[in-house]
């Protein structure tokens, strides 16, 4: 083909082009819709058709020449009603085609050429000659929708003349008559099988013999104009439309067939012109279809879906591949998402129930306390530690029968979620007993021998205590609980009962709620010092608890503080917040205290709480008064305690180590009688009387103590 | 807990270590606070020498400068959890810490010792008498 190129003229081929290029676009827009007469010049351009054909390479410009009167001739009719003899029609069509072909458009032209180059480099002249039909056609079709059915006839021509010349191969000059019986109406001369023969050979292969072919190349040339003919002129065409039917309908198929391998761009290479033709030529040989059943079948694809269908073809298997990965990928989230979604709302409400269940595990837990029980002003707080310290602490206050109050606090050395059901245990037990009568020293201690195996290793440390609010009365005990913190007591009261001195009986002192000294010593002074010598152990350490007892007379605005370690444990600056400052910042909130409030301030001062915080806050009222009574009491019994702690005690309390020294060989003496007894320091005008009473928990106590016994024995 | 002002506490790195003076003998000393967070520490050292046949248990105290509910609790455990014939001696000097011990009323179920040699003595059953000075 290259060869056949450099032979041609180069003025030639270019003028043409370029002279005829112009006037392209309207001619073949006038073979849409005009008569044949128009047409046939155009079709006949001389030159072109040698460019084009390598077959024609044979022709001279001067038989295209020759053949444009002979088209002319016959204006009203198809080429293929071109009586001329085989030879000059043969050259006319093939030269009527490949004119027309360059008159297409310049873009056809480019299009085609862009094609042709590569594979003129190195294939045969059938190949590249219908690579250019074939892009040349699909150039003007793009280019505008007025030129597809030109185009497409013309690539049908170009398609069909591969046919032609692969048959060629194999029929030889017998298809010499071809264009002679085509031109006689007699399609059946051509048949479908050796059409697709021919079609195959022609896709399959880029033959080097294509150019040989040149005695087909004509039959397809005298084929073509007969071709466009259809749309053109009318019956006269019909008479081969049948026999292009069927070749244009093999060719279509073995295109589509190659075409379905996937797109191919730009292939240089030996198979490249075969393969772009077969590429390119399947929707032009549609199209050509489509136009050789025009008169039946005037529906065609519309350019919509035809540009559609060509984007869609052009798309490389690889992006096919992602846009199915991606697909899938978008349906996976998709389901993936919905779940979620679904699983979102089934958590939502299993939280809301949650809550609930620990809304009333809460409440359980930490009551709700009326802010007001009777005369005093009652509140209480709770703050749960940040970390693994949470969970531990309980409170509890109600009002008994007779009138009285009765305060519950405690914290459970075993924390987090394992210590609630024993804080819930602690709490309920020392209230039954409580409610039941029971001082608290009493509840204590029975409730220490009995939960003791429950808690499972844990400590409890735990205060009861009772207020009696028309005589102001506290009794509180505790089973290693810090006591309570009581403002508001005459400042250096209980300092002097130490000393055994009386404590300030009259209503002259004053019982303002702060202390009248100042400095960080007034504080210490003015609330109650508690004896914290033979202190009851935890309940759940093993050893019965509930032995101490203290009974005090409150002044009216007096305020009394239960509260857990974790308040005074909180840090200040790497120390304790203690007892005192807990006493200030109290003292410093002023008539309108409340837990809530103390605890706010308390964490507001320090810097760190690694411990639950609650604190129960007991706002009383009266008239200024002194505490008539104080009263403190020592279980003492066979077991414990030592002696030198039950001097310990008793020089706490403001005994003379003498009198306390006789006090403890008569006590154990009486102890080691009924078993247990208890020690009980009475205060009149502040001066200790000591005295021994019965220990009314002991025949309970007693009873548990031989039921243990027995257990024991049995096993 | 001390009305008598707040209790100061140095801040200390904590520490613990174990010594074997014997087959027997264990003392573990306890250096900075224990709290919540230290307190287990404390507790799985007895245990484990506990069950490496270890029956007098020495837990020196003299630079501990707090302990809370938490290891008490561990030492009440520990306590209770002794055999016939092992001992638990504690080691305290400092007051704040002995006032946690009078406190929980705890003074009474341990033996508490101002100096490692009397704790030492008890732990190896040479001072004939179970309780331990207050």
């Amino acid at each position: 083909m290259a060869s056949v190129q450099r032979g041609l003229p180069p003025a030639i081929c270019p003028g043409l082009r370029l002279a005829l290029g112009a006037t392209a676009g309207c001619a073949a827009l006038a073979l849409s819709f005009i008569p044949a007469a128009t047409a046939r010049p155009d079709h006949s351009r001389p030159g072109s058709g040698a460019a084009a054909n390598p077959g024609g390479a044979v022709n001279p410009g001067g038989q295209a020449n020759n053949t444009q009167p002979a088209a002319q001739l016959q204006p009203q009719q198809s080429g293929g009603q071109g009586t001329p003899g085989p030879g000059p029609e043969r050259h006319g069509a093939g030269r009527e085609r490949h004119g027309s072909e360059h008159h297409e458009a310049p873009g056809a032209r480019h299009a085609g050429e862009h094609h042709e180059q590569p594979a003129g480099m190195d294939q045969s002249g059938a190949g590249l000659q219908q690579n250019g039909g074939a892009n040349q056609g699909a150039a003007a079709t793009q280019i505008r929708p007025g030129l597809e059915r030109h185009g497409a006839g013309r690539e049908r021509h170009g398609s069909e003349h591969h046919e032609r010349r692969g048959r060629s191969q194999q029929h030889s000059d017998s298809q010499g008559s071809v264009p002679a019986k085509v031109s006689s109406g007699k399609p059946e001369t051509a048949k479908p099988s050796q059409a697709k023969t021919a079609t195959r050979a022609a896709t399959a292969s880029p033959s080097p013999s294509a150019g040989t072919g040149a005695p087909a190349a004509p039959a397809a040339i005298t084929a073509a104009p007969a071709a466009s003919q259809p749309l053109l002129a009318g019956t006269a065409a019909q008479t081969v439309t049948g026999h292009f039917r069927h070749a244009t309908a093999r060719a279509r198929h073995t295109a589509k067939r190659a075409a379905s391998r996937g797109p191919v761009l730009f292939v240089p290479g030996p198979v490249a012109a075969a393969t772009i033709a077969a590429t390119v030529s399947p929707a032009h040989t549609k199209r050509t279809e489509s136009a050789a059943r025009h008169s039946r079948m005037p529906v065609r694809p519309s350019p919509i879906v035809t540009t559609i269908t060509r984007i869609v073809g052009v798309v490389p298997t690889p992006v096919w591949a992602a846009i199915g990965t991606l697909l899938a990928l978008a349906f996976a989230l998709a389901i993936r998402s919905r779940l979620a979604a679904l699983r979102t709302q089934r958590l939502e409400k299993q939280r809301s129930q949650l809550l609930e269940d620990v809304g009333l595990l809460q409440s359980a837990l930490l009551p709700v306390i009326p802010s007001r029980l009777g005369p005093v002003g009652t509140s209480v707080a709770y703050r749960p530690a940040a970390g693994p310290g949470a969970g531990g602490d309980f409170y509890d206050v109600f009002a008994l029968e007779d009138g009285q109050l009765a305060i519950i606090i405690g914290d459970l050395s075993g924390h987090g979620r394992q210590a609630l059901p024993h804080t819930a245990l602690v709490r309920f037990t020392l209230r039954a007993y409580l409610e039941a009568g029971l001082s608290p020293r009493e509840a204590l201690r029975t409730a220490g021998s009995v939960l003791e195996r429950q808690l499972g290793g844990s400590l409890a440390t735990v205060l009861a205590a009772t207020y009696q609010p028309r005589d102001r009365i506290l009794v509180y005990a505790s089973a290693g609980h810090p006591p309570p913190l009581v403002l508001g007591l005459p400042r250096g009261w209980r300092s002097r009962a130490k000393t055994g001195e009386p404590g300030p009986s009259s209503a002259s002192q004053s019982w303002r709620g702060r202390p009248q000294a100042s400095g960080a010593a007034a504080f210490s002074v003015s609330s109650a010092d508690p004896v914290t010598a033979c202190s009851s152990p935890p309940i759940g350490a093993g050893i019965p608890t509930g032995t101490r007892q203290t009974v005090l007379s409150l002044p009216g605005q007096a305020r009394v503080c239960f509260h857990t370690d974790g308040v005074t444990e909180s840090r200040v600056g790497g120390e304790l917040f203690g007892s005192e400052r807990l006493a200030q910042t109290l003292a410093g909130l002023g008539r309108q205290a409340t837990a809530a409030a103390l605890l706010d301030s308390v964490a507001d001062a320090t810097d760190a709480r690694p411990d639950d915080m609650a604190a129960c806050l007991l706002c009383l009222e009266g008239g200024a008064s002194a505490p008539a009574v104080l009263r403190e009491e020592l279980l003492l019994d066979n077991e414990a305690p030592a002696r030198d702690r039950t001097e310990d005690f008793l020089l706490a309390c403001g005994v003379q180590r003498l009198q306390a020294a006789e006090l403890i060989g008569s006590a154990e003496l009486a102890a080691g009688r009924a078993g247990s007894m208890l020690l009980v320091v009475r205060y009149t005008n502040g001066r200790p009387q000591l005295t021994l009473e019965p220990d009314n928990v002991a025949p309970l106590h007693a009873h548990h103590a031989r039921r243990q016994a027995d257990l024991r024995v049995s096993r | 807990m001390s009305s008598q002002g707040a209790t100061s506490i140095t801040p200390t790195q904590f520490g613990i270590e174990q010594r074997e003076l014997d087959a027997r003998t264990v003392v573990i000393s306890v250096q900075g606070e224990l709290d919540l967070t230290t307190a287990p520490r404390l507790k799985w050292m007895l245990v484990d020498s506990l069950q490496t046949g270890h029956s007098q248990l020495v837990v020196d105290l003299s630079l501990a400068t707090f302990m809370d509910s938490t290891a008490l609790g561990v030492l009440v455990g520990v306590k209770r959890s002794l055999d016939a014939g092992a001992r638990l001696a504690i080691v305290c000097t400092r007051a704040n810490v002995l006032m946690i011990f009078e406190f929980s009323g705890l003074d009474g179920v341990f033996a508490i010792f101002p100096t490692l040699d009397e704790a030492l003595s008890y732990a190896r059953g040479n001072d004939g008498q179970a309780g331990g000075p207050a």
